[in-house]
């Protein structure tokens, strides 16, 4: 879970994100199921804003002799 | 005075030493429209450039052909350089051309059309071949030249969006002959050197069409179409259209734009997360809010009120049943009393006694019934005549059959 979790875009946690809360509007959505999308939903948003703050930016300028 | 004479064949080679060891016709550039242009199965180009007055044949090899930037089509005007070559054979001669420069927004227009409809028609610009921009790129590489004004633009605005995102700069020429050598060959080394990047841009800021040209050749084309990292074009200014624009998976109008496209904001990413989060807990609130709701109004007291208004309910309703039934009856009663008082009022009128006021007697035989008539006695029978007031014991005298009004002496009666 956590090596697929690695993978994951943002995009697709993001896409997670709102999917989590579109499944607990559902009418008739049991307690259970919201529970479960809603502990997902947090689970997405912690992906996300971890990607966020990520602050490793490194702006590079090749060097074509390396190559 | 007679000159000896020679073959053709000698003829022809002598023309060709001296055409061909005259200084000026081994190195010579000349201007020209170009006509009748015939690319030849073996790579070779035959064409005709011509002025009002004359024309000359010209032959490009197909080792010179990959170095021409400019697609050739009829009616532009060309400067073609090279040197002049005879054919001994045919006993002609042309312009054997190494090179060729196209000057003039109107003769480079043509080319560009040119291109651009040979590689619309081989399916360049086709959109199922447009690679989807990655919306949260890890890093992006920059083809561009490391001193232009583009490859500021572009750091300028990636870092005022976005801290995250890794940029490297690949310089290139961007100008000039060789310029879009340079660029084809970067693309296909960061596909080659960086497969981990996710987006690149291709571009350079603004100039005339003779800057921009780079960005109209062929090979350029050919490697942006060849590459399998999805490339956004961004040449010039938003009214500048560039053959890369059109191959490329995504035309940016500006380099600052195609920044702008490649990273997204981070700033606002982060607002945006944060408020789906939130609204996930509120939804999760009110979910519960609700299922709490549903579960009190299932409780022992509930149920209890619940019971209450049911029975308060049926109360209610066996009272008012109650109270129809008593307003019936009474009204019942009512209409029968009053039908009583009419009916006795009908005997009273009909009571023999108020006929005894007025003077008349009730005649009972012996044995106490209402006779009603003479026929009933005899001569001694004994009879009753009830008055109002008292009762008579009485003795039949005398019998006297009449009948009521035929006798004066009945009168008296």
């Amino acid at each position: 879970m956590a090596n697929q979790k690695k993978k994951m875009s943002f995009e697709e946690a993001l896409a997670g994100l709102e999917k989590s809360a579109e499944i607990l509007k559902k009418d008739g959505t049991t307690l259970e199921a919201a529970m479960e999308s809603f502990e997902q939903g947090i689970e997405y948003y912690n992906y996300c804003n971890d990607m966020l703050n990520d602050a490793k930016q490194k702006i590079e300028f090749f060097e074509k002799k390396e190559a | 005075m007679a000159v000896k004479p020679i073959k053709v064949s000698q003829l022809n080679g002598y023309i060709k030493r001296v055409l061909q060891s005259d200084p000026l016709l081994g190195n010579v550039s000349v201007i020209g429209e170009i006509s009748n242009l015939k690319y030849h199965s073996t790579g070779h180009v035959y064409f005709t450039m011509k002025d009002e007055a004359s024309k000359i044949s010209c032959f490009l090899a197909a080792d010179n052909l990959k170095n021409i930037r400019y697609e050739l089509t009829d009616g532009i005007e060309i400067v073609a350089n090279g040197y002049i070559f005879l054919y001994e054979r045919g006993g002609s001669y042309s312009l054997n051309v190494r090179e060729i420069t196209i000057e003039g927004v109107g003769n480079l227009t043509a080319a560009f059309e040119r291109l651009k409809e040979k590689l619309s028609q081989e399916g360049l610009f086709d959109e199922k071949y447009k690679k989807p921009i990655p919306y949260f790129p890890q890093k992006i590489a920059v083809i561009t030249s490391e001193t232009g004004a583009a490859v500021r633009d572009i750091i300028k605005i990636v870092k005022s969006r976005n801290n995250i995102v890794d940029v490297l700069v690949y310089p290139c020429l961007v100008q000039g002959p060789g310029a879009a050598d340079e660029i084809a060959k970067a693309i296909d080394e960061v596909n080659r050197l960086f497969p981990e990047v996710d987006a690149m841009i291709v571009g350079r800021g603004g100039g005339s069409m003779e800057e921009l040209w780079a960005f109209n050749e062929e090979i350029v084309a050919r490697s942006i179409f060849a590459s399998k990292i999805p490339i956004i074009s961004a040449v010039g200014h938003e009214t500048d259209f560039t053959i890369s624009d059109f191959v490329a998976d995504k035309r940016a109008e500006t380099p600052t734009a195609a920044a702008q496209m490649v990273v997204p904001d981070v700033a606002a990413l982060k607002e945006y997360v944060r408020n789906e989060k939130e609204n996930l807990i509120h939804i999760m609130e009110r979910l519960i809010k609700y299922m709490k709701l549903r579960v009190t109004g299932n409780s022992v007291d509930a149920l209890a009120v619940s019971m209450n208004h049911r029975l308060m309910f049926h109360a209610m309703k066996v009272e008012a049943l109650n109270k129809e039934i008593i307003n019936t009856l009474y009204s019942r009663l009512g209409e029968w009393s009053s039908r009583t008082e009419r009916l006795k009022a009908g005997l009273d009128a009909l009571n023999p006694r108020n006929i005894m006021d007025r003077g008349y007697a009730a005649i009972l035989d012996g044995r106490g019934k209402l006779a009603g008539s003479a026929d009933r006695f005899a001569v001694g029978d004994s009879l009753t005549a009830v008055m109002k007031d008292g009762t008579i014991i009485c003795e039949v005298a005398e019998i006297r059959r009449e009948h009521h009004g035929k006798s004066k002496e009945k009168n008296e009666l």
